[in-house]
């Protein structure tokens, strides 16, 4: 297999990750909801909900060949903004499915009831103190204070990057943005995960205490995934590690990350099937947008469960929720603005 | 034996406001004896999110429940339910209850809510309050 052909099957396979998911999804919502419309519990069992999603699979996986395809030649002729161009046409691809099978479920739904229904038990989101949002950053200082204790072993180039021989192709310098870099970033990346962690807690409204929980720990578990990663970034420009660990020591996280989201889909797909149906939807289909932007501004959740796939999404008609968009855009973007010294 | 866990329902679309359904529905399950003095309940924030309500609808019905002595409301340990003596009526508020059931007797008629169906309800209703009664007063 030449390299040519072992780079356009990896790209295949991350382009199939997206239809593969859109696949998935539709099995792994509430009983009450269909392609995000509230019908009734023992809808997707009937045949109009099989001949609907039948649909939806086939024009996801045909927008998907075609896509691979594009992307196919696009290696092989060596023209990287085709590749660009087939991810923007997977993802439009995929989303005009949805809107299909939404407008198709649509007439399906059930009327809005003004029956709302909650268990009186206080959530139990406390068995997690926000002392656990301290860990990755104390993690990332530590790491931080260690390079600063060895600045000058530091080369005045080290790599950063590596290609699939193992060959470094890419390098940073002995700046303060050279070095502290992977640890700035990290430190970004896990304060946008504890600010949602801390929106979701306090302004999430989840009938499951069982998901809920589950995110709160896989939000955890990522901060601390990321300081891992950025700490070992850091420590890279000291140690001349092997290529060849530092290849195993990258490609952990994704394993890692691989193996709980299939351990998350199960405990949705579990949690989804034994959930009861609650008298009542908080959140009326004519407040979904499209079915997937949530605007009711007589509800005081910030955040809630998508009605189409897996974890939460904004209410935009909450100020709180833009202020939350801002901060999070504010914080991912800021790593665009520092100073680089990488090559 | 572990207790059934308690759940309110509200209607929207219903004439009473949100907070005296809330109210309501809450002082039956504490006079049903569905809490023990010192369970914790939901607090506003969380209670207002669950049922999708502005939070001051919800601090109202607290507010009123807190005040006939159900709830203790602190800012920092939430919302606990209070150890409650059964009051002994006065002859005035004997009064006023007797009219409201014959205003709710009236409204049921007006809707053609048929008379046997009234007296299952009420006789259910007192059965089942003299039960917890006679339960309460056992322990």
């Amino acid at each position: 297999m030449t390299k040519t052909t072992a780079f356009a099957a990896y790209v295949v396979a991350n382009m199939a990750v997206l239809p593969l998911i859109a696949h998935m999804l539709p099995r792994l919502t509430s009983a009450g909801l269909y392609f995000a419309v509230t019908v009734e519990p023992g809808f997707s069992g009937t045949a109009p909900a099989a001949r609907i999603l039948h649909r939806f699979r086939a024009l996801i996986w045909t927008s998907f060949l075609l896509v691979a395809a594009l992307a196919v030649a696009a290696v092989f002729t060596g023209r990287p903004w085709a590749l660009v161009a087939g991810l923007v046409v997977e993802v439009a691809g995929t989303l005009a499915s949805f809107a299909w099978a939404h407008r198709q479920t649509a007439p399906f739904a059930v009327p809005e009831s003004s029956i709302r229904e909650a268990v009186l038990v206080p959530r139990e989101d406390a068995d997690m103190g926000s002392w656990v949002h301290a860990g990755p950053f104390v993690l990332l200082g530590a790491a931080a204070a260690y390079v600063r204790a060895c600045w000058e072993e530091i080369p005045a180039r080290f790599p950063i990057h590596w290609d699939l021989d193992g060959r470094p192709n890419g390098w940073a310098r002995r700046t303060v943005e050279g070095v502290y870099g992977p640890v700035i970033e990290g430190a970004l990346v896990c304060a946008v995960l504890a600010v949602l962690a801390y929106a979701i807690r306090r302004w999430s409204r989840d009938p499951s205490a069982r998901l809920r929980r589950m995110t709160l720990h896989l939000l955890v578990a990522a901060e601390y995934l990321v300081a891992a990663s950025a700490s070992l970034g850091a420590v890279l420009s000291i140690a001349a590690f092997p290529a060849a660990t530092v290849f195993l020591a990258v490609s952990l996280p994704p394993l890692v990350v691989a193996a709980v989201l299939v351990h998350a889909v199960r405990t949705v797909r579990d949690v989804r099937r034994a959930e009861p149906a609650i008298a009542g939807d908080t959140m009326p289909d004519r407040c979904w947008k499209w079915g997937l932007f949530y605007v009711n501004a007589s509800d005081p959740a910030v955040l809630v469960p998508k009605r189409f796939g897996i974890g939460y999404t904004l209410n935009f008609a909450r100020p709180a929720a833009w202020a939350l968009l801002v901060v999070i855009l504010a914080l991912v973007l800021l790593p665009l603005f520092l100073p680089r010294s990488t090559h | 034996m572990a207790r059934p866990i308690p759940s309110l329902r509200i209607d929207l679309a219903s004439p009473v406001p949100v907070y005296r359904q809330i109210a309501s529905a809450l002082r039956a399950l504490l006079v049903g004896e569905s809490f023990r003095a010192g369970d914790p309940l939901p607090t506003v924030r969380q209670l207002a999110l669950d049922l999708g309500i502005n939070h001051n609808t919800v601090a109202e019905a607290y507010r009123i429940l807190a005040e006939e002595g159900w709830l203790d409301l602190r800012r920092r340990s939430g919302v606990t339910v209070l150890p409650r003596a059964r009051p002994k009526a006065s002859r005035d508020e004997t009064a006023t209850f007797s009219r409201r059931l014959e205003e709710l007797l009236a409204e049921a008629r007006a809707r053609g809510v048929p008379l046997d169906a009234l007296r299952l309800e009420l006789s259910g209703a007192l059965e089942e309050t003299a039960r917890a009664m006679k339960s309460k007063e056992a322990t």
